[in-house]
């Protein structure tokens, strides 16, 4: 498996998370805000987003030397692949809450409902909440676009994932009518963190001057030894769980922020 | 004007504190650390290859461990 495909995955699941995240947010605000603040709110929010990947991604692959690149995007995806890989082996290990899109979704739609009824009119608080809601999660994955897009000088193809994983997780919340608590977030989650993680180290060490055998093919080897390492931590860290007693914790976020 | 400048630039700091750091500064620390020794071993070829992947393993399982729930101790929603 080539490196721009791996690179693909990752972005692709990383979005399909966030993407699941944010639906959710906007879904709430659109069934008690009005649907034409909701969707203005995350189409504001997506321009928004857009136009950081453009005016942050292309200058960088032009004007910054490519092993300078590497090491600084490099050392963003490791601390982002690190956290998300931290948070994934305490969830399935039941030492952390599961993400509860459901709990989510009632929660934000009784907080917003609480401002009172809407006409037709633009609503500005459904408008703020769907443009928070898809700018904070999003925010993330331009980040993950641009480094990993701009390490690999293939940004369009890591755009065109996320945006590919956009409209697949936006079709199938509009068909299921819902806002998809069935997606295994967390196995996504650890799967895209064992990416992220590999990629990073991979880059450090290649801006840094360091030859890994192999070259690209170090990085499925990373993958493999990273996946080793979680599925460990996990088992590790069950034998310590007062939750796998108790059946397990499922506690909804309730901070409304984007979760590394 | 100037009130809203300030407030931007502080939400962007916000943001990357929490993004970089947050709650597991053991992981911005190991960040670092794998950076310099990133440098510090490159023409080591055996070392480098070990060292920057064990390096991160140490890391992720130590700040894990850190994060387990401990009988006794309140269970944090989203440390």
């Amino acid at each position: 498996m080539s490196a721009t495909v791996i690179l693909m995955l990752a972005v692709f699941g990383a979005c399909c998370v966030e993407a699941v995240e944010a639906l959710t947010i906007v879904l709430a605000a659109g069934t008690t805000r009005g649907w034409r603040s909701a969707l203005e709110g995350s189409a504001a929010a997506l321009v928004v987003l857009g136009v950081l990947v453009g005016a942050v991604g292309v200058p960088l692959i032009h004007y910054v030397p490519i092993d300078a690149l590497r090491v600084l995007v490099g050392a963003l995806l490791l601390v982002l692949g690190l956290s998300w890989l931290r948070k994934a082996i305490l969830r399935a290990s039941g030492h952390k809450a599961k993400h509860d899109e459901d709990a989510i979704y009632k929660e934000t739609a009784a907080s917003l409902a609480a401002h009172g009824s809407t006409g037709r009119r633009r609503d500005a608080a459904g408008f703020a909440v769907a443009f928070k809601g898809v700018f904070l999660e999003g925010m993330e994955v331009v980040l993950i676009v641009i480094s990993l897009g701009a390490s690999q000088h293939k940004l369009g193809d890591a755009a065109a994932a996320a945006g590919a994983a956009v409209v697949l997780v936006v079709t199938v919340g509009a068909l299921v009518a819902r806002q998809l608590s069935e997606v295994p977030e967390n196995t996504i989650k650890t799967l895209v963190g064992i990416m992220l993680t590999s990629f990073g180290l991979f880059w450090v060490g290649e801006g840094a001057g360091v030859h890994w055998p192999g070259s690209d093919l170090a990085i499925p080897v990373l993958i493999g030894v990273f996946a080793l390492v979680t599925a460990g931590a996990v088992a590790l860290l069950k034998t310590q769980s007062p939750a796998v007693a108790a059946g397990g914790l499922h506690v909804p976020r309730t901070d409304g922020q984007a979760a590394p | 004007m100037t009130a809203a400048v300030v407030r931007g630039i502080r939400a962007f700091g916000h943001f990357w504190w929490d993004f970089l750091v947050g709650d597991t500064p053991e992981l911005f620390l190991a960040m670092v650390v794998l950076v310099g020794l990133a440098f510090a071993l490159r023409t080591d070829r055996t070392a480098d290859i070990v060292v920057l992947p064990l390096l991160a393993i140490v890391a992720l399982v130590g700040s894990a461990w850190r994060g387990r729930v401990r009988p006794g101790t309140r269970h944090d929603a989203d440390r």
